[in-house]
């Protein structure tokens, strides 16, 4: 398993690879952001699809859940596409089982575990950094 | 169970002025066919769910056609298990059909394909369009 939390290489606070968001409208633009990160990356149309699904889901859970917006950066790293999502909630709950079909709430973090090869929650200063991984 | 619906067809536009999906509500005998297009986000989601609890209380049997529809994730699954609940306690029912790529494999990992599949793989009419009007 590669190193857990790396330096953020500088670019990933105001370069290509990363981006910002803080309102719902975001949701659509960070969709777009990884997409084309992640075919740019190399990773094939329909996982590209289920990375996108995942990131959403977590800038979701950011808008939902925490007072503020978060931060999204895109790399490869040993075979995979590697995606940070940094906000500043509290540790994740992974580990979760999918809720029963008829639940109301409850899917978001289990879906990103459904579709991911890996997902991890690192606490960082002021929150919580969760890193997926899609094998490319 | 047949309530008194209207003869004739209807298409009602619902204009989402911040949400990028559409939803076109078209009306027949004993059911409702709600044909949604674009995004279904958090950023649209209690239209969503305001628009399909409306198409609940108008018929015994609402049909969503997922057919046009890009993206869904958690949020657009709780507008759709939403008005299931609310169609259950009514003694209606909602389904969905016509998913395709990672919205149909969204539906599949949340069980809710198999909760709200519809009996028939394809409605009749609802992909081809020969029953709705257009607005």
């Amino acid at each position: 398993m590669p190193d857990l939390v790396p330096s953020p290489p500088a670019s990933a606070v105001t370069g290509p690879d990363a981006m910002a968001y803080d309102h719902p409208a975001d949701l659509r633009v960070v969709r777009v952001f990884v997409g084309d990160r992640a075919a740019a990356l190399g990773l094939p149309e329909m996982r590209a699809e289920l990375l996108v699904l995942a990131v959403s889901e977590l800038a979701t859970n950011t808008l939902q859940h925490t007072d503020g917006g978060g931060r999204v950066r895109v790399w490869a790293q040993d075979g995979y596409v590697v995606c940070d999502v940094v906000d500043r909630g509290p540790a994740h709950g992974f580990g979760r089982q999918m809720p029963a079909a008829d639940a109301l709430r409850g899917r978001g973090l289990a879906i990103v575990e459904r579709v991911c090869d890996a997902v991890e929650a690192i606490p960082v200063p002021d929150g919580t950094l969760v890193r997926i991984r899609l094998r490319l | 169970m047949m309530f008194s619906d209207p003869p004739r067809t209807e298409a009602k536009r619902y204009p989402t002025a911040m949400a990028h999906f559409q939803a076109r509500t078209t009306a027949g005998p004993g059911r409702v066919v709600v044909t949604l297009t674009g995004e279904c986000d958090l950023e649209g989601r209690d239209e969503l769910t305001a628009m399909l609890l409306t198409a609940v209380d108008s018929a015994p049997v609402v049909v969503v056609d997922l057919a046009g529809v890009t993206f869904i994730d958690s949020s657009g699954i709780h507008g759709l298990v939403t008005a299931h609940r609310a169609a259950q306690d009514a003694g209606r029912r909602l389904h969905v059909t016509n998913a395709g790529g990672t919205v149909a494999t969204v539906l599949e990992i949340t069980g809710v394909a198999g909760l709200l599949g519809h009996p028939s793989a394809v409605v009749p009419g609802t992909a081809a369009g020969e029953d709705t009007a257009h607005a």
